[in-house]
């Protein structure tokens, strides 16, 4: 670590001090000590490639998105007819059906959720290499993204109900459709890729910075 | 109330990265932002006291009074209502005269047989595995830590309850069955079953235990050596 003696950070940090957390019982540990005293899990100064997984889970959830909004997820067949229904054609059907709420519901938790949450995580991946000064609001989203990335599981849940439900044979039929496959793997591979990300790197990036900054200045 | 953050005065020399702690101080990093900080408790305190980070606001201990033993009344309410929510059917329809019943399980082997084992597997992980695991993980860790024995074991399983405990669903489930019935009330008339009530139940029992259990009392607790 380059010292220079013009830079006083303001806060102390773990790194600069030679501690390490573990993430798993929070014990503070010795930069040294590759096992935690408390719990025995292996520690480490910051999680091992978050910045790796955490883009190649993002980008492989931000491919997957396109076919899980064009396959089908599933069909309701009444008398031999029925109409495959994407996600977005489920929407609509049910506003046809006049229940908005409930399509307002189904549009927030299987299309804004997931656009918000890949969107979000591709800025925060970006923001570890061009600091911004928007810390405080990134830490907001880190969290809200890690909080609201479950609710996307609404509609699989559903169709899984349904299709245990619906099983009436002419009178009616649910069957599911292969778009819930890559639904589904959307909502883990975003839900991983938060848990991967390391929000630690996002203020390493700014001391950095800072300390690059006053650099020039001297 | 923020933790205090260990600021040293800028008219000080920046010291060269000590590697030992200030003597007698619990200090502890933020997770979250990596700050070094010393927690406040006021002990006797019969309220809960919060503690978070002074720099990015991430919540780093709750002192709950009796927390352990609240958590374990909850573990165990959740308990003896899993088995019953799994059981007795969730929703119930009804097509001209024909009844059709359905258990969450039912739901995981309606997708298994229609070709999609991996979202089945995955709904059974996230709603019954998971929540399952959760309680049974949970009720022996407070047991180790209310009767002192067993704390090896308890170490082990507290570590990876909670990682997996992130993927617990069930509420997220409870919002699908809701949806489902207002979906389908038009077509048919549709009942909920009592597994639903107590699958409701198990949702009051989760939202509880996060509500009074603490992670780090828990650790401490666990990691004093007799």
């Amino acid at each position: 670590m380059t010292e220079n003696h013009l830079y006083q950070p303001y806060w102390n940090t773990g790194k600069q001090h030679h501690f390490k957390l573990c993430l798993d019982c929070h014990q503070v540990c010795q930069y040294h000590q590759r096992y935690c005293p408390r719990c025995g899990a292996r520690v480490v100064s910051r999680r091992i490639n978050s910045l790796a997984r955490s883009w190649a889970l993002t980008l492989t959830a931000a491919l997957l998105y396109i076919p899980a909004n064009l396959l089908p997820m599933m069909t309701v067949s009444k008398f031999g007819q029925g109409q495959p229904q994407t996600i977005m054609s489920g929407i609509f059907e049910l506003i046809h059906q006049g229940m908005v709420p409930i399509a307002l519901l189904v549009f927030t938790a299987s299309i804004l959720v997931p656009l918000l949450k890949l969107m979000g995580m591709i800025w925060l991946l970006l923001s570890v290499h061009y600091p911004t000064i928007a810390l405080h609001k990134q830490m907001l989203l880190y969290r809200l993204i890690v909080w609201i990335g479950r609710w996307s599981m609404l509609d699989i849940f559903i169709i899984s109900l349904l299709v245990g439900l619906v099983q009436f044979g002419q009178l009616g039929t649910v069957t599911a459709g292969i778009g819930a496959y890559a639904f589904a793997s959307v909502v883990v591979m975003t839900m991983l890729a938060a848990m991967q990300f390391d929000p630690r790197l996002l203020w390493d990036a700014m001391d950095k910075d800072t300390a690059a900054q006053s650099d020039k200045q001297s | 109330m923020k933790a205090d953050s260990l600021q040293h005065s800028t008219s000080e020399p920046h010291s060269q990265g000590s590697n030992t702690l200030p003597e007698g101080q619990e200090v502890t990093l933020c997770p979250d932002c990596d700050l070094l900080v010393r927690v406040i408790c006021l002990p006797g305190s019969a309220h809960r006291q919060v503690n978070s980070c002074p720099r990015c606001n991430r919540i780093l201990r709750e002192y709950h009074p009796n927390g352990l033993i609240k958590a374990l009344s909850w573990v165990i309410t959740g308990l003896v209502l899993f088995i019953p929510a799994n059981i007795f059917p969730v929703l119930i329809m009804e097509i001209l005269g024909q009844e059709q019943h359905c258990t969450i399980w039912d739901g995981v082997t309606g997708l298994y047989q229609q070709g999609l084992a991996g979202v089945a597997v995955l709904v059974f992980i996230l709603a019954i595995l998971v929540p399952l695991l959760r309680l049974l993980v949970l009720l022996q860790v407070l047991n180790a830590v209310l009767t002192g024995r067993h704390r090896q074991l308890a170490k082990k399983l507290f570590r990876y309850f909670l990682h997996v405990g992130e993927w617990g669903m069930v509420e997220i489930y409870l919002l699908g069955v809701l949806v489902a019935i207002i979906k389908l009330a038009d077509m048919s008339t549709v009942h909920p079953g009592f597994g639903l009530f107590c699958f409701v139940g198990l949702m009051v029992a989760e939202l509880g235990i996060s509500l009074c259990l603490d992670g780090q009392t828990v650790w401490e607790q666990l990691g004093n050596e007799p």
